[in-house]
């Protein structure tokens, strides 16, 4: 079983898009979406959900007022400054405890933090894993290994052979989480000074955690200056670019039909994105 | 090309050139009020961080008279620039609407992946490593008997029989290590996780953050750099997209948060999914679609039927997208647009001074 992660640094280079699309070229995948702040890939395979979950990302610290002697240590002690006059901010506690453990009185308690959902659903490409993380919450990390470890079981039972895995944008923490250990990330770029700078941040992050990296190129004629800039760097650094798509706004209009790319008539990009799942394949297996 | 600005911005507009004869009074309709004993009822620090939470959830364009209208310009301002979705044109937005303020502070908080210094190209004229602190371990004093594992709530320091291990990345920097451990034997170093770059471009002060590579945790990077904010000039925070610790702490404290989305589902959806956090956080908020025209009017019914204040359409122009592709602005590459986005300013005061004045009516109130 191999596991491929679409990334990008950049924003809206168009991950969601291609996972789709490869969700439905793919043989017998298990699709996994680990953009847990803004999922949007269930808004292309209309997945029918079979089980919900809660998650529970970490605790939270809770002031019991009538026990509370106001002292002040908790205040003092909280390095997150989560607490402003007996009270705890919820979006600033990272709930490590330390209040409730100094706290004199015992006036306060760790409560477990419901942080969001998960989701296993059916999807005509077969089996989707993916969440919802809740208002303000913390720990998506979190959250993003604990639906890639459902996708990886629910592949294990299922013999299925691919598990593929829509990433978040950036570097950090959710990225980190969504790229761990996988077999191949793909890293989509667009031909913008931002598209460049964003990708070699992101291609830096695969190289550090030691992950085969390979480069697409969407909306490549928007700035073929750009694109020529992109496929020397990769060039440069030994990464395969392994495709270029051109910019077509069929593409939005795929997506408001709710179909993939390679469902809804897009031209060029549709052929593109065919030929560049083949070249995956090849790679990955 | 037709810019489309809502009717109620194009009214505060005229309204502010009518108002300038009478600059530097506080004035509600048929409520006169002078900077006497009523006005200090006002915020004192109106850039504050930790503002109190307001009651006010949601709101609507004000009438015209409720605005704070100084000679010496309005009173400073903090707006972040936010949006679910990545790549509809916060960074683009907020470097346009910088350039066309002229002097601000600009704080580009995508620290993941920052971007607006090609736009601004700023000369950087210093540079401030941040830390996180972390445990270490004084190996002859310790006793093994596992205390500061047991407080860990990150599982980064994990106690055996004969040694202690710690995983510096999960580690948020809480010290109930050091406060549980009975012998002392905890002490705290500091591990640089992102660095600090101060600069100007032209007259607006530039500040950016740079997380390393393989660093998990922005939201530091991110409170060091916000302590930075100045009272005396408007703020413009370029937020990470999401909706995650990031994002919040980013738009944390603001006085306005504009979400950036795009007309297609995508941008629909999460636009929805940063309304919900910024209606938690309190902040008043406003719409600009970007792209106007590559997909359909979903978000703009979402947004009547909410009343959301939507602040500005811009349409998808290839003239625009390759200007931005080369790190150009969208003011620089059509200077027209500086008036636009000055209307897109004056909007947003409106909005945020008829919060205020309504806060200090509800605090009068109470």
């Amino acid at each position: 079983m191999k596991q491929l992660t679409v990334i990008s640094g950049k924003g809206g280079t168009g991950k969601t898009t291609l996972t789709a699309a490869f969700a439905h070229l793919a043989d017998n995948p298990v699709i996994a979406d680990c953009d847990v702040d803004a999922a949007d890939l269930h808004l292309i395979l209309s997945p029918q959900l079979v089980k919900q979950e809660p998650f529970y990302g970490g605790q939270l610290a809770w002031v019991d007022k009538e026990q509370c002697s106001k002292c002040c240590l908790c205040e003092e002690t909280c390095r997150f400054g989560a607490i402003h006059g007996f009270e705890v901010d919820n979006t600033s506690c990272e709930g490590c405890g330390v209040c409730a453990y100094i706290c004199p009185e015992k006036a306060i308690s760790m409560k477990e933090r419901l942080s969001g959902y998960w989701f296993i659903s059916d999807t005509k490409e077969g089996p989707m894993v993916h969440a919802h993380l809740g208002i303000a919450a913390e720990n998506s990390g979190k959250l993003v290994s604990v639906v890639r470890q459902q996708a990886k079981d629910i592949a294990e039972k299922e013999k299925k052979n691919l598990v593929l895995i829509d990433g978040p944008p950036g570097i950090g923490c959710p990225v980190i989480a969504s790229i761990g250990g996988v077999d191949m990330v793909l890293a989509v770029t667009e031909p913008t000074l931002s598209g460049l700078h964003d990708l070699k941040r992101i291609l830096e992050v695969a190289d550090h955690f030691n992950i085969r990296a390979v480069v697409c190129i969407n909306k490549f004629d928007i700035n073929q200056d750009n694109s020529r800039m992109i496929e020397n760097y990769c060039e440069e650094k030994g990464i395969e670019l392994i495709g270029k798509i051109p910019y077509d706004p069929s593409v939005t209009r795929a997506m408001i039909n709710v179909l993939s790319v390679v469902e809804y008539p897009c031209g060029e990009v549709t052929s593109q994105v065919i030929r560049m799942w083949r070249k995956i394949e090849e790679l990955l297996f | 090309m037709e810019w489309d600005l809502p009717d109620q911005v194009k009214e505060a507009d005229r309204d502010q050139e009518k108002d300038e004869a009478t600059a530097g009074e506080w004035a509600e309709a048929g409520q006169p009020r002078g900077r006497g004993e009523n006005a200090s009822a006002l915020p004192a620090e109106p850039q504050r961080l930790t503002r109190p939470a307001s009651r006010v959830i949601s709101l609507s364009v004000p009438s015209a008279g409720q605005v704070w209208r100084g000679s010496r310009g309005a009173r400073s301002m903090v707006i972040s620039i936010a949006s679910g979705k990545g790549g509809t044109g916060k960074t683009s937005v907020a470097v346009s609407l910088a350039l066309s303020l002229g002097t601000c502070q600009f704080f580009d908080c995508d620290v993941e992946e920052p971007n607006a210094s090609l736009f601004l190209r700023p000369s950087i004229t210093g540079k401030t490593s941040v830390s996180v602190l972390e445990p270490w371990i004084d190996e002859s004093k310790c006793s093994h008997c596992g205390e500061c594992s047991g407080i860990c709530a990150y599982h980064a320091i994990a106690a055996f029989e004969k040694n202690v291990l710690l995983f510096p990345p999960l580690c948020h920097g809480c010290g109930g290590c050091i406060l549980v451990c009975p012998e002392k034997a905890i002490a705290e170093g500091k591990r640089n996780i992102g660095v600090i770059e101060e600069g100007t471009s032209n007259s607006i002060a530039f500040i950016q953050g740079i997380l390393n590579i393989g660093e998990h945790m922005a939201t530091p990077v991110i409170k060091d750099m916000k302590r930075l904010i100045r009272k005396d000039m408007h703020v413009i925070i370029d937020s990470p997209p999401g909706t995650s610790c990031p994002v919040i702490e980013s738009i944390k404290g603001s006085d306005f948060v504009l979400l950036v989305t795009e007309p297609t589902p995508f941008g629909l959806n999460d636009l929805k999914l940063a309304v919900d956090v910024v209606r938690e956080l309190k902040i008043p908020f406003g719409v600009v679609i970007n792209c106007d025209g590559i997909g359909d009017d979903r978000v703009k019914e979402y947004c009547q039927k909410g009343n959301i204040p939507l602040l500005l359409s811009i349409p998808w122009s290839r003239e625009i997208a390759e200007a931005y592709s080369r790190g150009i602005p969208a003011v620089e590459a059509r200077p027209d647009l500086k008036e636009i986005f000055r209307s897109l300013f004056q909007g947003i005061t409106r909005i945020t001074e008829s919060k205020r004045d309504y806060d200090v009516q509800l605090g009068a109130c109470r």
